[in-house]
């Protein structure tokens, strides 16, 4: 029993670094395009980070339980029927949030459900890890995301035009920065910035994510 | 001869003025996975024309069944995804069929190919501006088109960077990130200052 | 002491002294268009510049503390900084300004290694960007001949600027003169077109400017522009009044010439000012923005190895044709001392292949040479008549070789990263 209270504790912490020295963003380079493009505001990053979160997990779990029994051809159908079902629950909270979400955030969500992870990394990494293993991953992989995803869709959506969540309180407005470009822009400097706090905090560098940079 | 106009017009539209990537920025990922492989630009290329087009003839007669529903932000990329699925599945027997060796080469790549972000994105977005028959096609093709020189574009410019004496910082991911923005931002001297839709 | 070999872009020069006096040449060269613009536009001409110029250096300064590099003595910041205002109405908000050059030093100088490293022109992505965020403020010029408030609001009268006019497919209702000395609105140190030639020809005449590039941008601009008018008239006016707009003249002088992004050979130089000039012609006519001179430049900076690179491939096939004639010609007596060597080696290779042997027996055998070459190169058999030519084919088989070899190690590299099923495909390969 205490070994396996070990094992899980040991897959915690090696998971946990997907939030920020292994962010998948950040470091990977993972669903840049729907960040810079539609991440334009709070609620968009919130609506980002649930439909997100909604994918991955259960796209992985799938791929570690019954990934290898499959046939090869079925696995990335499987996957994608699964991904594109999970679009059902994260757009229904998402209209909890607001009413218009979706004429602000446009098709970026629904993009995210032929993004690498579900696409690729299920059947590459996925499908040889163990089920509890997967499961953190995604959760993990997920809250990394949602990390980066709230914070560059606050700090646009401030600059922009000078609101949070809707609520506006102040005056400043540089609109550029809701453009892609900015988004580029930012999300560049945002992974310079996480290059940096690791040479401070003298982390090595993660090198399972480095041969990935070269495949993925 | 309107017809012909308004195809190659919607193509070079989306050739240009609402590149993929550049101001649109979808397919990001799989774009940097291609960028490092130069000679692979053109196959790929033409795996995600075919596979946009087909999708796209597939799909036109089923999208009037799902636009008009109020839940259609999350139905009609369900109905593309489906479609893409069918794709998926022909393509992977067919060419396993006729060009074994061709299939051998493709290995795992061929669902990378088939489901990412530009393939679905150059789909949804016809139909949220609600183009016909035509115009859809030829925006599949123009876009498929605009990935293939936004994926040479950044490919140089990434062997470009490895001359220069990028800061510790800035390697890898953050300068290509801000490469491809600059590049963006020169795309958007074409469109002026409205966002596209 | 840095490394010998520079692997980075333009300019390759050594010496910090003559960097200084290109750029001190530069700064000299703008100080006539300020003053220009200080006749028209009064003192806020003179604050926008120096605030440019202190802020581009001061933001310089901080990101190169933050990255922990030397500061060293160095002048481009500077320059970007004076030559940006240029570009913008001469009533356009401090902050405006400030923002074009922190775009210009912190996202286009730093990141890419600082000076003689940026692959983008540094004014054109800091106009490009604030002309994206504000369009109403950086495309409303005030009328000339009036002086502006430093400070506060501006009061100016705002006027209609040519190359606005031109977008929207009007005649400007300006003499072709007026805007030639500069009395008509437009940015702030772009529109004397007579002073900016001037000061273009200075930097031709002190050789920090090469003549082709401005020349090879600006007469192939005209022609098009005369070809394709937007407005109605004589082609002559539409040229003078297509040339004279915007930031043509300025730009193909002081942002088309940058030696960091531009290249370095000479015909490069043309190619890239001729493809330029079309770009920037299509840019004009189809964009969004009534100035596609920056985004336009963006875009052809990428472009501008590729020019080197054509231009020395070209060099390189001329080069080497004149090397197999040289050598042809020079060492036809010395036939039978070179060849020997050669023969033996291409002797061991046969053994190596007796099957390629085995055909080749049944032709008929002229020249040892010949039959020995058919086993390896076929394309190189009719060169082969002369011992010199002989010694190039074999450089090419040597090139042909190592490049193969490369590539093979490439192969292996990739072939460990590759999944299981790539492996056995390549297997079966072999």
């Amino acid at each position: 029993m205490s070994e396996k209270a070990k094992n899980l504790s040991a897959e915690v912490k090696e998971s946990l670094g997907y939030l920020f020295f292994k962010n998948p963003v950040l470091v990977t380079g993972l669903v840049i395009g729907q960040l810079a493009a539609g991440d334009t505001t709070l609620q968009n990053g919130a609506a980002l980070s649930v439909a997100y979160f909604f994918i991955v997990v259960p796209v992985l779990v799938f791929a570690s339980a019954f990934g290898r029994k499959l046939p090869k051809w079925s696995k990335l159908v499987c996957y994608m029927i699964i991904s594109a079902l999970m679009l059902v629950p994260s757009y229904l909270i998402c209209e909890g949030f607001s009413a218009t979400i979706f004429d602000s955030v446009g098709i970026y969500p629904a993009l995210l459900a032929v993004s690498t992870v579900p696409v690729v990394y299920s059947e590459k990494f996925a499908e040889n890890q163990s089920l509890s293993k997967a499961f953190f991953n995604g959760i993990f992989l997920a809250l990394g995301f949602a990390l980066t995803a709230l914070f560059l869709g606050a700090a646009r959506e401030f600059f922009g035009s000078g609101s949070l969540w809707g609520y506006k309180f102040a005056e400043a407005s540089f609109p550029a920065v809701k453009l892609p470009f900015w988004g580029f822009i930012l999300l560049g400097f945002m992974a310079a910035g996480v290059n940096g706090i690791r040479e401070i905090a003298k982390k090595p560098e993660p090198e399972v994510f480095k041969d990935r940079e070269e495949k993925v | 001869m309107t017809y012909i106009a308004q195809f190659f017009s919607m193509m070079l539209t989306a050739l240009f003025i609402e590149n993929i990537i550049f101001t649109r920025a979808l397919g990001t990922s799989w774009m940097f996975y291609l960028a490092k492989r130069p000679k692979e630009i053109v196959r790929y290329t033409l795996i995600l024309m075919g596979v946009v087009t087909l999708s796209g003839i597939i799909g036109y007669p089923f999208r009037s069944l799902v636009y008009e529903n109020e839940h259609r932000h999350m139905l009609v990329p369900m109905l593309y995804i489906g479609v893409m699925i069918i794709v998926y599945i022909a393509a992977y027997f067919f060419i396993k069929k006729v060009f074994p060796g061709e299939f051998e080469y493709l290995g795992t790549t061929l669902g990378a190919a088939v489901f990412n972000c530009a393939a679905l994105g150059s789909l949804l977005v016809p139909v949220g501006e609600r183009l016909d028959f035509l115009s859809t096609i030829g925006y599949g093709i123009g876009t498929s088109l605009g990935f293939g020189l936004a994926v040479a574009i950044m490919g140089y410019g990434l062997s470009r960077l490895e001359y220069c004496h990028v800061p510790k910082v800035f390697k890898g991911i953050p300068i290509a990130l801000i490469y491809l923005g600059l590049l963006s931002l020169a795309f958007y001297g074409l469109i002026g200052h409205q966002l596209p839709t | 002491m840095k490394e010998k070999l520079m692997f980075q872009n333009a300019p390759h020069v050594r010496q910090s002294e003559s960097v200084v006096t290109m750029m001190t040449d530069v700064v000299i060269a703008l100080i006539p268009i300020y003053l220009m613009s200080f006749f028209y536009y009064g003192a806020r001409s003179l604050v926008l510049g120096f605030m440019g110029a202190f802020f581009c250096a001061a933001f310089s300064a901080v990101g190169k503390i933050i990255l922990r590099e030397k500061p060293g003595r160095d002048l481009t910041p500077v320059i970007t900084g004076l030559i940006l205002p240029l570009l913008l109405p001469a009533d356009v908000p401090y902050y405006v300004l400030i923002t074009a050059c922190s775009v210009a030093v912190l996202v286009v100088k730093l990141p890419f290694g600082g000076t003689g490293n940026n692959i983008f022109n540094p004014a054109a992505v800091g106009f490009a960007s604030v002309a994206l965020c504000w369009p109403n403020m950086v495309f409303s010029y005030p009328a000339p001949m009036q002086s502006i408030e430093i400070f506060g609001e501006s009061t100016a009268k705002i006027a209609q600027s040519p190359a606005y006019s031109l977008a929207l497919g009007a005649v400007p209702d300006y003499e072709v003169l007026d805007m030639i000395l500069g009395s008509v609105p437009g940015p702030m140190g772009a529109t004397n077109i007579f002073v900016v030639a001037a000061c273009g020809i200075f930097l031709m005449v002190r050789k920090t400017v090469n003549w082709m590039t401005p020349v090879s941008f600006l007469v192939p601009y005209a022609v098009l522009s005369a070809l394709f008018p937007r407005i109605g008239g004589s082609p002559f006016d539409a040229l003078c009044y297509e040339l004279f707009s915007g930031t043509i003249v300025f730009g193909a002088f002081f942002m088309l010439t940058e030696p960091v992004t531009s290249p370095k050979r000479d015909f490069g130089k043309i190619m890239a000012g001729i493809s330029s000039a079309v770009v920037v012609f299509l840019f004009r006519y189809f964009g969004g923005l009534e100035m596609g001179f920056a985004n336009a430049l963006i875009l052809m900076n990428v472009f501008s190895p590729v020019f080197d690179e054509i231009c020395e491939s070209v060099l390189h096939l001329y080069r080497h044709k004149e090397a197999i004639r040289f050598t042809a010609a020079d060492l036809l007596p010395k036939k039978k001392t070179e060849t020997k060597p050669l023969v033996q080696i291409l002797k061991k290779k046969e053994k190596a292949q007796p099957a390629k042997d085995e055909n080749n027996a049944e032709e008929p055998v002229p020249e040892k040479t010949e039959v020995l070459a058919e086993g390896k190169a076929a394309a190189s058999v009719s060169l082969i008549n002369t011992p010199g030519e002989e010694l190039v084919c074999k450089t090419e088989e040597e090139e042909v070789k190592t490049e193969e070899e490369l590539s093979a190690s490439e192969e292996a590299e990739e072939i460990d990263l590759l999944p299981e099923e790539e492996k056995t495909e390549e297997e079966a390969v072999k």
